[in-house]
């Protein structure tokens, strides 16, 4: 056959795979194949090209013009049959291609057979439709020409009417058999040519009497009549023949068919087939065996097909098998018709002991609420449910975490059931169970560590903070402080430029950097805090938001500032030490030279007189002119300022005297009371400021005997007075109003704090950081040694453990707290 | 009678002005710059008083208390020191020594001084 003699057919189809397929069936079929992807390219190709024979047609092709629609443009100007293909079943699409002209519908994937035997379905319809058109043509054209010729006829008929009834009456009834047999044969030729079955008979000498063009193809023949006379040792099926010959053997020695068995052919190219054969014997008008009648359906492709299905079967079966999945399938009543090999594995029942079973057994009571409510979701609503998790009991009667996912397969047929996939989640549950601890641990160091902890966006809006961190500034809640802070922590640090130069600092570090900053809690009153700011950062880098803490170091700076304290009182103690002997020699010198010099003029001495009259004149002249020139004053002025002198080194020597008296048990109210009436005593303070105009209010708490020095805290009080009664001198208070002093004992937290407060003018913050400064003083020079708070303030904290601190402010009064430890006597 | 005393200081000038106002009362003084000249003198006289300083360059007025009592008995001792931390040591307490025989300088009157003298009860 020339490749011209082919028949060309345009294969409309979008699917690559399906047209491969076809395309390799039609040219196995010798068909020339002309491919387009879609209905637009197809109405091109059919347009530019002349030698189409047959438009083989998919529908529907995806975007696009569809099959139906291509194929009525194409018919506009191109005679051709067309055959549609396609995996719709729908009536409607059925119709729609009906009622163009169509040569036949294929579904797809039916099989070789099916679709050569179509497309020459096809052929021949179309050739016959082709035939008919033009034999109408030439039957109207003749038509008008037998009208005329049928008056002349009508006039010989009735002449030959009476001959013919006689000829017809006198010819044989064989000759009428053998119309009638021509026309059946005729008949039964083209449903053996057409029938997509393979068709052949055979005598009793097994040669073949006959076949369709099926076999003959099979057999490598052009022509059915080629085979006649063969028998199955002369095809390429030699190798089955032997038992072809045995099977139509048995068949015409029994006269019983042999119906739909499997059995092997070669192909005149070499290749096996599958088949399903029927062979029945044939029987003449007697009812004579006189050969078989055999057909055969090629089944290869329909066994592979099987043969696939077996192994994607077992594979699958062979995933589920080995899968740590469960796999459940349960029917619409929720009962389980099916459970995979790994659930006896995992749960430890015997295989098959889910079967039948409820779908809510062994689910705990506590996660049963939950699996029931998502079952009735997936079931009610047909999609696939969300993973849930619950709790199930082993064989052993152990709890084990699953984690299920339903997916509603009732209407799948082939599946008809609910598919449940269960997955053993219990070391995920413990790593879960982990990771939540840690978290708890770390919820738990942030809700109760000391340090204040916060979290805020990049540009300084407060996202989150700690109890601690709520103490420290004095909110009540997160809304408080979010409130107060988020106008860009205007409210929280006293000087704003902190934040920023902070903010610009941050550091990356685990460890940032730390910054001492005043703070304002909420109240506004400023507080020293220890502030460390980094950024916390996601994956790549890219800063997220700020975390920092917080610390109120208050308290830190001000034992600080009284260690600073304690230590300049160390190094005066130490200079004291050094300085005393050296300085107290040459004041011993002035003090005694300006007393010896005084006695030697105004002393009632023997020697004064004598050394008079030796030098020429009598003493009284000698004082007279003393007088006169007041040397008794020079000389009292040079004793004075000594002994003044030789005071400020005494009290200075103080810091560095030894205990010399003991330590003794004593209540701190007595000493107090001593103090006040020494006060009251005291000649400076009843002649410059009058103590007993003060007005005292007392306000002693029970207090312990605790070890003290008594002379020494009686000297503390005692220059307490001294100075309030100096400070309240200086103040003039109105009528109703005079000055006061009150005192306050308590016990408290293993110490004894006394409070002695005055309503004196007070001082600022910076007098009040130098009160206990050595040789500070407030006082015109000459009233105060500026040493008195110092000593204090050594007796205290070096000699007794104690603390002493002055709070003030300006016209507000000062009041002096001294704690000392409460240690217990030893008895 | 007139009362005898013995001054020791290394400084010229308290010294002089301690014998200057005793001896205008009538007293009569010595003195000497170290511990070890009025041992020396001690060998061969003895006083009724002596002040020491107790500071001094050489022998202290400690140890010049210890041997002075080991040569004469009986002489009551002023210790005039500048030195608050100044203790009195076992050998000194031994010596009869207490806090009465101390008196720091500088002291404010000379009567002081006078008054610690006489004050002395051995």
């Amino acid at each position: 056959m020339s490749e011209s003699d082919k028949k060309a057919i345009l294969l409309i189809e979008d699917e690559k795979v399906t047209a491969k397929t076809i395309t390799k069936i039609l040219e196995k079929n010798n068909y020339t194949v002309l491919h387009a992807h879609s209905g637009e390219e197809a109405v091109a190709i059919a347009n530019n090209c002349n030698k189409i024979d047959l438009l083989l047609t998919d529908i529907d092709l995806g975007g696009g013009i569809d099959g139906t629609v291509a194929v009525e443009e194409i018919l506009k100007y191109k005679n051709i049959p067309a055959l549609f293909l396609s995996s719709h079943t729908e009536p409607e699409i059925v119709e729609k291609t009906e009622k163009i002209t169509s040569y036949g519908y294929v579904v797809k994937n039916t099989g070789e057979t099916v679709l050569i035997a179509s497309l020459n379905m096809a052929f021949k319809l179309f050739e016959a439709h082709e035939k008919i058109n033009t034999q109408k043509q030439e039957l109207e054209a003749s038509a008008e020409k037998m009208q005329a010729s049928l008056e002349e006829l009508e006039s010989a008929n009735e002449d030959l009417t009476t001959t013919q009834k006689r000829l017809i009456e006198s010819e044989s009834k064989a000759t009428l058999s053998e119309k009638l047999m021509a026309e059946s044969n005729n008949m039964l030729q083209l449903v053996l040519n057409t029938i997509p079955a393979r068709i052949f008979w055979k005598g009793l000498d097994y040669r073949y009497l006959g076949c369709n063009r099926l076999v003959a193809m099979d057999a490598g023949f052009s022509s059915p009549e080629q085979l006649i006379g063969l028998d199955d040792f002369n095809m390429p099926w030699r190798e089955q023949a032997e038992q072809y010959r045995a099977d139509d053997l048995s068949i015409i020695n029994s006269g019983n068919a042999k119906i739909n068995y499997e059995e092997r052919l070669t192909q005149s190219d070499g290749t096996v087939l599958w088949l399903n054969t029927t062979k029945v014997p044939l029987r003449n008008i007697e009812g004579r065996i006189i050969g078989i009648l055999g057909t055969w359906e090629d089944i290869t492709a329909k066994k592979n097909a099987m043969e696939s299905l077996h192994i994607s079967e077992e594979r699958f079966s062979s995933i589920i098998q080995s899968s740590s999945d469960m796999i459940f399938i349960i029917n619409q009543n929720y009962l389980i018709s099916y459970e995979s090999p790994s659930t006896a594995k995992i749960l430890g029942y015997p295989e098959g002991f889910f079967l039948g079973k409820s779908a809510f057994s062994l689910i705990h009571p506590d996660d049963l609420n939950i699996v029931m409510q998502e079952m009735d979701q997936v079931s009610r609503f047909k999609n696939d449910g969300l993973p849930t998790e619950f709790r199930l009991k082993k064989a052993d009667n152990t709890w084990v975490f699953l984690e299920a996912i339903a997916s509603n397969l009732l209407e799948n047929p082939a599946v008809k059931g609910i598919v449940i996939t269960a997955r053993d989640i219990s070391e995920r549950k413990k790593s879960e169970e982990v990771i939540r601890l840690s978290e708890e641990k770390f919820r738990n160091i942030f809700e109760t560590m000391s340090v204040g902890y916060f979290r805020t966006s990049i540009d300084g809006n407060l996202i989150d903070l700690n109890p601690a961190c709520l103490h420290i500034f004095g909110y009540d809640s997160l809304e408080d402080a979010k409130a107060a802070l988020n106008d860009n922590s205007n409210n929280v640090y006293a000087d704003h430029d902190e934040w920023v130069r902070m903010r610009n600092n941050i550091s990356d570090k685990t460890v940032p950097a730390a910054y001492t900053v005043k703070l304002l809690k909420k109240n506004g009153s400023e507080f020293f805090g220890n502030v460390s700011l980094r950024h916390v950062n996601s994956s790549d880098g890219t800063p997220l938001h700020i975390e920092g803490l917080v610390e109120d170091i208050s308290e830190r700076i001000k034992t600080q500032e009284i260690l600073i304290q304690s230590e300049k009182m160390i190094t005066v103690a130490g200079l004291a030490a050094g300085m005393a002997h050296e300085i107290n020699n040459p004041l011993g010198i002035i003090m005694q030279n300006a007393e010896n010099a005084k006695n030697r003029i105004f002393g009632d001495l023997p020697g004064n007189i004598s050394a008079a009259n030796e030098a020429g004149t009598d003493i009284g002249t000698i004082r007279k002119y003393a007088d006169m020139r007041r040397i008794n004053n020079y000389l009292q002025e040079i004793h004075d300022a000594g002994t003044r002198a030789a005071k400020i080194v005494s009290n200075m020597l103080q810091f560095s005297r030894r205990t010399e008296s003991k330590f003794s048990y004593l209540d701190i109210n007595d000493i107090m009371e001593k103090a006040i009436e020494l006060a009251m005593n005291d000649y400076d303070l009843k002649k410059k400021y009058d103590f007993r105009k003060i007005s005292i209010t007392k306000n002693y708490g029970s207090l312990p005997e605790i070890q003290c020095q008594e002379t020494q805290i009686e000297q503390v009080f005692l220059n307490i007075f001294k100075n309030a009664a100096q400070a309240m001198a200086k103040k003039e208070f109105s009528e109703n109003e005079g000055p006061s002093l009150n005192i306050r004992t308590f016990s408290n937290n293993s110490k004894i704090t006394i409070e002695i407060a005055d309503n004196g003018p007070g001082m600022d913050e910076n007098t009040r950081k130098k009160i206990f400064e050595p040789f500070y003083t407030t006082k015109e020079p000459g009233s105060g040694t500026g040493l008195g708070l110092s000593v204090s303030f050594y007796i205290i904290v070096t000699g007794h453990n104690g603390t002493i601190t002055a709070e003030s402010s300006p016209g507000k009064g000062c009041t002096f707290i001294i704690t000392l430890p409460e240690k217990k006597r030893n008895i | 009678m007139n009362m005898k005393l013995i001054v020791i200081d290394d400084e010229k000038n308290i010294r002089d002005t301690i014998r200057d106002y005793f001896e205008d009362n009538g007293w009569s003084v010595i003195t000497f710059s170290s511990g070890e000249d009025a041992l020396e003198f001690l060998e061969k006289e003895t006083t009724e008083y002596i002040i020491v300083d107790g500071r001094l360059p050489g022998m202290t007025g400690t140890d010049f208390i210890r041997k002075a009592s080991l040569i004469r008995s009986g002489i009551k001792y002023i210790i005039y020191t500048g030195s608050y931390d100044f203790q009195i040591g076992d050998d000194l307490r031994a010596s009869g020594i207490t806090e009465k025989n101390i008196v720091m300088k500088p002291v404010m009157d000379f009567t002081d001084l006078h008054n610690a003298l006489e004050h002395i009860n051995k």
